[in-house]
């Protein structure tokens, strides 16, 4: 485990290069809009209803709808839900798939995530993460042509 | 590595231990973060992000809104513990319950005496008391039975009281009584606990254990606190063997050697088993501690007696916010020979959050340049009116779970610099997750660590440095011991480089055919291009970003025909600039793209080719005319001229218009107007020289006159234009010239005569030439007349004699008229008129007619004038008019 640890800081400082843009140069980006809803099943049956409530337990939905106004493509389209404190990922719940996930928001692995860790034999061994320590989701959606969008979308669980 | 774990049995066990021990304090750590409902009114905030690509191939991000959840409470408790005591009958008991609300948010609660008392006996005078310091035994005597209390979550807020009863002294021994006390939540009525105490009535020895600290709360680590463990007897025989352990819990150590006994006074009790003190006597105590493990034995207990154990306890460091519940066990012969099991009420001890962190550079040279950990996050260098990023790592080094708010409360970068945090990723914004609108790592565990992104835009054209800006992060954990614990660090950016520009003409830096490398303006003109009047001339120009590799940067475009430059073009008046990017390789006219002002982004060391056209009016003065170009950064300010030349070319021309042509009778004479223009972009000296004008035939005269009084008629007032006449001409002026031509009277029909008239300028002439044709022109009319004598409109023989019969009033008279040219030349407009006679008036049967041209009659029945516009007549054509009229 305190291997592990360090040995994602040193990940954590290598992969944070700074990047000089000029700032007026930025060209319309994509629009991204998040939007969150409660699910709630009555009778078998799925409802989706205003998350501007919810309890411990409740299960909240986030969508975000990503267009490229621009008429130039952007490629590389890579859109990150991050999953907030106080919720867990509700596994299988990212659509579409595949999807990325991350502890960290700097490293990225395909889901499920493993770790190594030091067995008690002294040997390391592969364990799942578990879900409730996925703090990221990304996608990468590749190309985004001009006046396109894309959605992709994650359920949480709030922390019962 | 491997080998080492298992050189040894020794090295062996002691790994073991070790990962032992962390696996412990690992789960004790996830299970305090997953216990923990999410407080009521939490805010779960969610902003997502996304990187890309763009179309010229740079990495970007986007993020989206906001979106935020507010956490509602729910309700849930618990009750502990079911009690269970012996007692003689007519004395009281005393149950310590706690009350732990495990919801989310605060709760009211109902404590109550219910369901009702079962078993062999009642208890009497049954209460419910306060008891907040946990000791098991009542704070005052206000009853609670029925009342309500108010409790936050959390095991430290947990509410401690104690029932109690009187057993009746009809109990006999071995009776047994069910007392159950409930709690019911306000906010869900439908969540309630209940405990229920079990007393038998005995007739031997009952002791009571009650356990207190000298202090409830403490940090870690604190200490000594001393733990008294008070022993009653309040039966009715004496016990023997009363053995009382006490095993503390995690996170209390033992202080050695502090063992005392109310007996022996402040002897210091020892440590080892098997020695009783005092050595002879009794009472007398075993005292001995193992560890965290106390355990005292005392011979005998008689009746009525009570006695008080004491020692001293540490809370270790490093132990977790919380509650340590501490329950000593009591064991005895009550007299019987049977010997009774028991617990000391639980004392609770509340190890309070202690807030503490620290913020830190990497060290790591990628990201913090000088490579120490020093506080002081170093990057070297940073383009103008970029994006600088810092790494800062937020350590808890509290005992608690902590979210740190992170603030930039005083820098010295340059005036408009925005500081915004991100996540470790770098991308998504870090957000306030605790409700104070300041951003902030979210929760981190005691000992976590967590990396924040801190990004400086800064303002276009700020240079210099260093720049410093603090960071602090600040714990927001309330009730916390040292609350607000903070600690700062700083970004340091050392140096804003320059970014740099270089307009060149027709080629990149580096490219055959360069022209005017360096900063301008040059002194000298780089490119000079000569063009007319009225036409456009283009620059081929390359704005060469020399910023360096990475440093991408994008240039306003202007021209100015000095080097002072404002917020658009400064050309001369009527000239004009148009930036336009290359389809291709060049300016040619081919490849001129789209219409820009701004030459789009331009990597560091890269260059982008423009093309400036510039339009010159026309009759533009002739002459070098300074154009400087400019590229300058709306981003950092870095800006580059260039000093180029538009030659406008000398354009003389002088026009005498237009040529003239017409026909003159032998003697006459005719005018012809001519304007005299200078078309060139240079005044012009306008003279005359012989011949001033000239006749191709012979005996012509012409003159050539100046419109002196301007009125665009040859008259009186103008003069004729002599060798010594001169005047000055301006690009664009013109006047009004007259050469009249006289012909010679014996001059033969179809004679043509060429005049030309001529003005000198610039050593050369503006010339006209005026043809004059001598015309002998000869129009022959012959009019006759036929008699319509019952106005049919049919004609009989037109003679030119006179009608002497039949020309009554009421008949008709058709009239033909014949217009014969018998000259060699064309006769032009022609025009044949006629009137209705006296005593007549127009017939419209038939209508009036013309063989060539049109006709005009005067309306039915009325007197007037026939007109037939003829036009030319060709020498030998003739035209017939025919028109009719009525006798009154």
């Amino acid at each position: 485990m305190h291997m592990t640890k360090t040995l994602r800081s040193a990940l954590v400082f290598a992969g944070a290069l700074a990047m000089y843009l000029p700032l007026h140069a930025q060209q319309v980006g994509p629009k991204m809009v998040l939007s969150q809803s409660k699910i709630v099943v009555a009778n078998g049956v799925e409802h989706k209803q205003s998350a501007d409530k919810v309890l411990p337990g409740d299960v909240i939905e986030y969508v975000v709808e990503c267009k490229n106004p621009d008429t130039n493509p952007v490629k590389d389209f890579k859109p990150v839900i991050p999953i907030p404190a106080g919720t867990e990922y509700i596994p299988q719940s990212a659509s579409p798939l595949p999807v990325m996930a991350s502890t960290d928001g700097i490293h990225y692995a395909p889901v499920p995530l493993k770790k190594s860790v030091l067995g008690a034999d002294g040997k390391m061994v592969e364990q799942l993460v578990p879900y409730s320590e996925y703090r990221f989701l990304r996608w990468n959606l590749g190309d985004l042509a001009g006046g396109m969008s894309k959605s992709v979308k994650a359920r949480v669980k709030v922390k019962a | 590595m491997t080998s080492t774990y298992f050189s040894g049995r020794g090295t062996a066990t002691r790994w073991f231990f070790f990962f032992s021990v962390l696996a412990v304090v690992i789960l004790l750590g996830a299970t305090g973060a997953t216990a923990q409902q999410t407080a009521a009114g939490t805010s779960i905030g969610n902003q997502a992000s996304a990187t890309y690509t763009d179309s010229s191939s740079v990495s970007r991000t986007a993020t989206s809104n906001v979106v935020t959840t507010i956490v509602q409470q729910v309700a849930s408790l618990t009750l502990t513990a079911n009690g269970a005591k012996t007692a003689s009958p007519g004395a009281p008991v005393f149950y310590p319950h706690t009350l732990t609300n495990t919801g989310n948010g605060s709760d009211t609660f109902t404590l109550s005496l219910a369901p009702a008392q079962s078993g062999a006996f009642t208890l009497t005078a049954t209460h419910i008391y306060l008891d907040a310091n946990g000791d098991g035994i009542p704070d005052n005597f206000t009853d609670l039975n029925g009342t309500t209390v108010t409790i936050a979550p959390g095991a430290v807020n947990a509410f401690k009281f104690v029932i109690t009863g009187t057993v009746p002294p009809s109990a006999t021994a071995g009776q047994t009584n069910n007392f159950p006390v409930t709690a019911t939540s306000v906010f869900d009525n439908t969540k309630a606990a209940t405990d229920t105490d079990v007393t038998t009535a005995t007739s031997n020895a009952v002791i009571n254990l009650n356990k207190v600290m000298s202090a409830n709360i403490g940090a870690s680590p604190s200490g000594p606190y001393t733990v008294t463990l008070t022993y009653t007897n309040s039966g009715n025989n004496t016990a023997t063997t009363m053995n009382i352990g006490d095993a503390l819990p995690a996170g209390m150590t033992y202080v050695a050697g502090s063992g005392r006994w109310s007996v022996t006074g402040a002897t210091a009790l020892t440590d080892a088993t098997g020695d009783v003190q005092p050595a002879a006597g009794s009472p007398h105590i075993d005292y001995s501690a193992a560890g965290n493990t106390v355990t005292a034995i005392v011979d005998s207990v008689a009746a009525g007696v009570s006695g008080q154990i004491t020692f001293q306890v540490n809370i270790a460091a490093g132990v977790a916010p919380g509650v340590l519940v501490n329950t000593a066990s009591i064991s005895y012969n009550d007299g019987s020979g049977t010997t009774v099991n028991g617990n000391s009420n639980g004392y609770n001890f509340t190890v309070q959050q202690s807030a503490a962190v620290t913020i830190s550079d990497t060290g790591v040279a990628a990201n913090d340049n000088d490579a120490t950990i020093n506080g002081i996050d170093t990057i070297n260098a940073a383009a103008q009116g970029s994006i600088v990023t810092f790494t800062d790592v937020v350590k808890n080094t509290g005992n608690g779970t902590d979210s740190f708010n992170l603030t930039i409360p005083s820098n010295t970068f340059p005036a408009g610099t925005v500081f915004t945090f991100y996540k470790s990723d770098g991308v998504t914004p870090l957000i306030d997750t605790n409700g104070d609108s300041i951003p902030d790592t979210g929760p981190l565990a005691a000992g976590a660590s967590y990396t924040v992104i801190v990004k400086a835009g800064l303002p276009a054209g700020a240079t210099g440095g260093p720049f410093n800006a603090t960071v602090t992060a600040t714990s927001t954990v309330s009730g916390a011991l040292n609350a607000g614990a903070n600690a700062s660090m700083t970004d340091r950016l050392v140096a804003i480089t320059t970014n740099t520009i270089d307009l060149t003409n027709n080629a990149a830096i580096g490219s055959p055919g360069v022209l005017g490398v360096g900063a301008g303006p040059e002194v000298a003109v780089v490119v000079n291009n000569a063009t007319n009047p009225g036409t456009t001339t283009t620059f081929t120009l390359y704005a060469n970003n020399t910023s360096g590799a990475g440093v991408a940067d994008s240039y306003d475009l202007l021209a100015s025909s000095t080097t002072t430059f404002g917020s658009s073009s400064t050309l001369p008046a009527g000239w004009s600039v148009v930036f336009r990017a290359s389809n291709g390789a060049d300016c040619s006219a081919a490849n001129l793209g789209s219409v820009i002002s701004n030459t789009g982004v331009v990597n560091g060391g890269t260059a982008k080719l423009v093309c400036a056209v510039i339009s010159v009016p026309a009759n533009y003065a002739a002459g070098a005319q300074a154009v400087y170009f400019q590229s300058k950064s709306p981003t950092s300010g870095a800006l580059d001229q260039i000093h180029d030349q538009v030659t406008v070319n000398t354009v003389h021309n002088v026009t005498l218009t237009p040529n003239g042509s017409n026909q003159i009778f032998p003697g006459g004479s005719v005018v012809y107007t001519h304007l005299l223009t200078n078309n060139g972009n240079v005044t012009e000296a306008i003279t005359f020289s012989n011949p001033i004008t000239s006749d191709s035939q012979a005996g012509w005269s012409s003159v050539f006159y100046q419109d002196t009084n301007s009125n665009g008629i040859l008259d009186a007032a103008d003069v004729a234009v002599s060798t010594a006449t001169t005047f000055n001409l301006t690009p664009g002026q013109s006047v009004t010239m007259f050469v009249k031509v006289t012909a010679p009277a014996g001059a033969a029909t179809g004679t043509i005569d060429t005049t030309t008239a001529r003005a000198g300028y610039n050593a050369t002439f503006a010339i006209a030439l005026d043809q004059t044709t001598v015309v002998a022109g000869e129009l022959r009319l012959v009019k006759a007349q036929s008699l319509d004598a019952g106005c049919t409109g049919v004609a009989g023989a037109f003679v030119q004699t006179n009608i002497t019969v039949g020309a009554v009033p009421g008949a008709c008279v058709i009239y033909q008229i014949t217009a014969t040219n018998a000259g060699a030349a064309n006769i032009t407009s022609v025009v044949v008129s006629d009137a209705t006679p006296a005593f007549t008036l127009y017939r419209n049967i038939p209508p009036a007619s013309t063989t060539v041209g049109t006709i005009v009659a005067p309306a039915n029945g009325t007197a007037g004038t026939i007109s037939a516009t003829v036009g030319t007549l060709t020498p030998g054509q003739s035209a017939v008019v025919i028109f009719a009229v009525k006798i009154q």
